[in-house]
């Protein structure tokens, strides 16, 4: 069978769309992974002053 | 994009502006984000002994501190105000590793332990406290459950002396239903602890119903001594209702000395009860002439008769680390 240059074109952008699309998915299902994270120093709590009396005494909290 | 966290066995795949099942691991800007870094929720100077960790370094102080935030959610924790909350309900201090060390020295703890809650999930500031403070001179205690991946822990257990790992139940069901988590990462853990040359010693909670059985305690304390060696000290502790299971009662004294009578007749040589005052609930007896050799009250040593880490009466010596 003869390839016209508009069905090979239509084929060619046919596979190249499914390509880009099936990595755009895959690059979405696969996470980047982390072991180490970032030592982020912006703690989104309250900070307090530190009491040197309340660290001599023993912790209220088991361990 | 979503990024998934690979610190803990449960490898939490976290969405942009989420943050991991711990509370603490947060995903902000395409990055991971250790978010209590350098702020500890609670800092103290405790006696080694209330880790427990009574075989290395005896009667001394040590800086303890603890983040928000935990990869368990044991129903029992009786640390749940800080375990179990996420930062932003929960004030923390300011203090970088380098701060930590310095008030270590300044206090003349000869450790840090890094504890209360579970210094997996603070793994970033745990590991660089860890680095700094044994270039200073100074020891590393963790307190943990262990759950864990191995990468990240062996890379911890480098800079890392002692370890007083949990180990809740020799059972996955257990550790599905009380604490969300599973088995089989904790045994790797304590075993690669054993395998890097940590000081190892294991606490196992007794809760009447659920992990008192004797034939629980017996399949637990064989597999103690058939992998880890009998000298490794196992700790029973004592269980008060708490948190979500403010229902049950607390384990009586027979079920622990029960439990005391299994590990020895196992072959273990250093078991302690915890959580209670009774006579030699805390003694450490010679392995060898049965002579004690350490005697401690509460938190306090009242008596150590070591003599460079061997019983002065037939010479033993006596695993730990203990000047």
């Amino acid at each position: 069978m003869e390839l016209s240059r508009r069905t090979m074109l239509k084929t060619t952008m046919v596979l190249l769309t499914a390509l880009v699309a099936g990595g755009w998915t895959w690059l979405r299902a696969t996470p980047a992974r982390w072991v180490q994270a970032v030592r982020a120093g912006r703690y989104p709590g309250r900070i307090k002053p530190l009491d040197e009396r309340e660290l001599q005494r023993p912790g209220r909290w088991l361990g | 994009m979503d990024l998934q966290c690979e610190l803990c066995p449960r490898q939490c795949r976290i969405p942009p502006g989420g943050r991991g099942d711990c509370r603490i691991r947060v995903h902000l800007d395409g990055r991971l984000h250790a978010v209590t870094y350098g702020h500890p929720c609670t800092v103290h100077i405790d006696p080694v002994e209330k880790k427990p960790v009574f075989h290395f370094l005896p009667g001394t102080p040590t800086l303890s501190l603890a983040t928000v935030g935990c990869n368990l959610h044991c129903k029992n924790c009786q640390n749940w105000e800080i375990s179990q909350r996420n930062p932003e309900e929960v004030e923390a201090l300011a203090l970088p590793p380098e701060q930590l060390v310095a008030l270590a020295r300044q206090y003349q703890c000869p450790s840090i332990s890094y504890t209360y809650t579970d210094p997996v999930v603070y793994y970033e500031y745990t590991l660089d406290t860890c680095t700094q403070a044994r270039a200073a001179g100074l020891k590393n205690i963790l307190v943990t459950a262990g759950y864990i991946n191995r990468e990240p822990a062996r890379e911890l257990f480098r800079v890392t002396d002692a370890a007083r790992i949990d180990l809740k139940a020799l059972s996955d069901k257990f550790y599905q239903d009380v604490c969300g988590a599973t088995l089989k990462p904790v045994l790797d853990t304590i075993l690669l602890a054993r395998d890097m040359g940590l000081e190892v010693e294991l606490i196992h909670l007794v809760i009447p119903t659920l992990n008192d059985r004797e034939r629980d305690l017996q399949q637990l304390c064989r597999w103690v001594a058939e992998h880890l060696g009998r000298e490794v000290p196992l700790h029973f502790s004592r269980f008060y209702p708490q948190h979500l299971m403010a229902h049950l009662p607390p384990t009586p004294l027979a079920t622990l000395n029960l439990a005391r009578d299994i590990a020895r007749a196992a072959g273990l040589y250093f078991v302690y009860l915890g959580n209670i005052l009774e006579p030699d609930a805390a003694t450490t007896w010679c392995p060898a002439c049965k002579k004690p050799l350490v005697r401690r009250s509460g938190f306090s040593v009242l008596e150590n008769r070591l003599q460079n880490g061997a019983c002065p009466d037939c010479g033993k010596k006596v695993y730990g680390v203990w000047n």
